[in-house]
């Protein structure tokens, strides 16, 4: 399989993804300037964490000014699988490739620990090697996560299934205690109505191999691999 | 030259935690009367002289779709007009 991994000035977690899929997946993968203006035929599309441009402004606004964002945007419309993790989740949701947008953490702290999240659906390219309702463990490192839209988009991202993970505690429970940032009902991870673009606060790549305390992370990645898999037929 | 000072405000209903901390620590200061608190950011821009009309025009898509998100942020602009 074939990856591509966009890269904006600020970013900093591109290398640790393309570790990730080279390294631990034993795919294929690039690393794309965002002044590009196309992007070579690829399977998959990340945009990693970071804080491009210095997230003036607001998170991700200015990169989604970026020159490959024609591109990126193209590839959405086409079915390519796109995840965009952290920084990445930002600047899909200033890209209006995803609903709502991420603020400022409730508590205003920059928060990095390890968290549990509820896999809300398996009929997705990203969560299909999960069972439902799955717990698991993925990272986070960030101080704008919160996620938020308003009380109709989020009735339709709910009725409609795009709410892929959410924050809960070590038994599975969605509350207040187990939300780290404030999200609204504690989004975590969402996609596109298309399906094929995922944004996600936690850093599935940081939980990829096991002396990191969790493989969980790598399952997403597997999960677009075996879509693709399917999808050709193999 | 033209002068083009935004005010960028959280939406009503969207939480600002930054306004809230802020809005803490003015009552610890005894300012007890204070009810709420936004955060928000100025951007003052400049312009060269140009046809004022169309420069409005092109200042508001820009503050709509990029300066503010209209998904969590509301806007104002005020216009300032210097005489050489």
């Amino acid at each position: 399989m074939n990856w591509a991994i966009v890269d904006f000035p600020g970013s900093n977690c591109g290398p640790d993804c393309l570790y990730v899929i080279e390294k631990v997946l034993k795919h294929k993968a690039t690393i794309l300037w965002h002044t590009q203006k196309r992007i070579p035929p690829v399977d998959a599309l990340i945009l990693p964490g970071g804080f491009s441009y210095g997230d003036y402004l607001r998170s991700g606004a200015i990169a989604a000014l970026s020159p490959i964002m024609g591109a990126v945007k193209e590839a959405a419309e086409i079915g390519i699988p796109i995840i965009g993790i952290c920084n990445g989740f930002q600047i899909l949701c200033e890209s209006r490739l995803l609903p709502g947008a991420l603020i400022t953490n409730r508590s205003l702290r920059f928060i990095c620990e390890r968290i549990h999240l509820r896999v809300e659906t398996t009929d997705s390219l990203f969560t299909s090697l999960f069972y439902p309702g799955e717990i698991i463990q993925i990272p986070i490192a960030h101080g704008q996560g919160c996620f938020y839209a308003d009380p109709s988009t989020l009735h339709k991202m709910e009725s409609e299934g795009l709410i892929l993970f959410r924050y809960c505690d070590q038994n599975g429970n969605v509350n207040e205690e187990s939300n780290p940032n404030g999200s609204a009902r504690n989004i975590a991870g969402v996609i596109n109505t298309k399906g094929n673009v995922l944004g996600l606060m936690p850093h599935p790549e940081r939980a990829s191999e096991s002396e990191y305390g969790s493989v969980d992370g790598k399952r997403i990645f597997e999960s677009i691999f075996r879509a693709l898999e399917e999808r050709n037929g193999k | 030259m033209i002068r083009a000072k935004l005010l960028i405000l959280p939406k009503t209903g969207v939480f600002d935690p930054q306004g809230e901390a802020l809005r803490n620590a003015l009552i610890q200061l005894g300012l007890n009367e204070t009810q709420s608190v936004r955060v928000g950011k100025d951007i003052v821009i400049e312009f060269k002289d140009a046809e004022e009309e169309k420069l409005k025009e092109k200042v508001e898509e820009v503050a709509k779709n990029f300066l503010s998100n209209p998904v969590i942020e509301q806007y104002e602009i005020e216009w300032e007009k210097e005489q050489k």
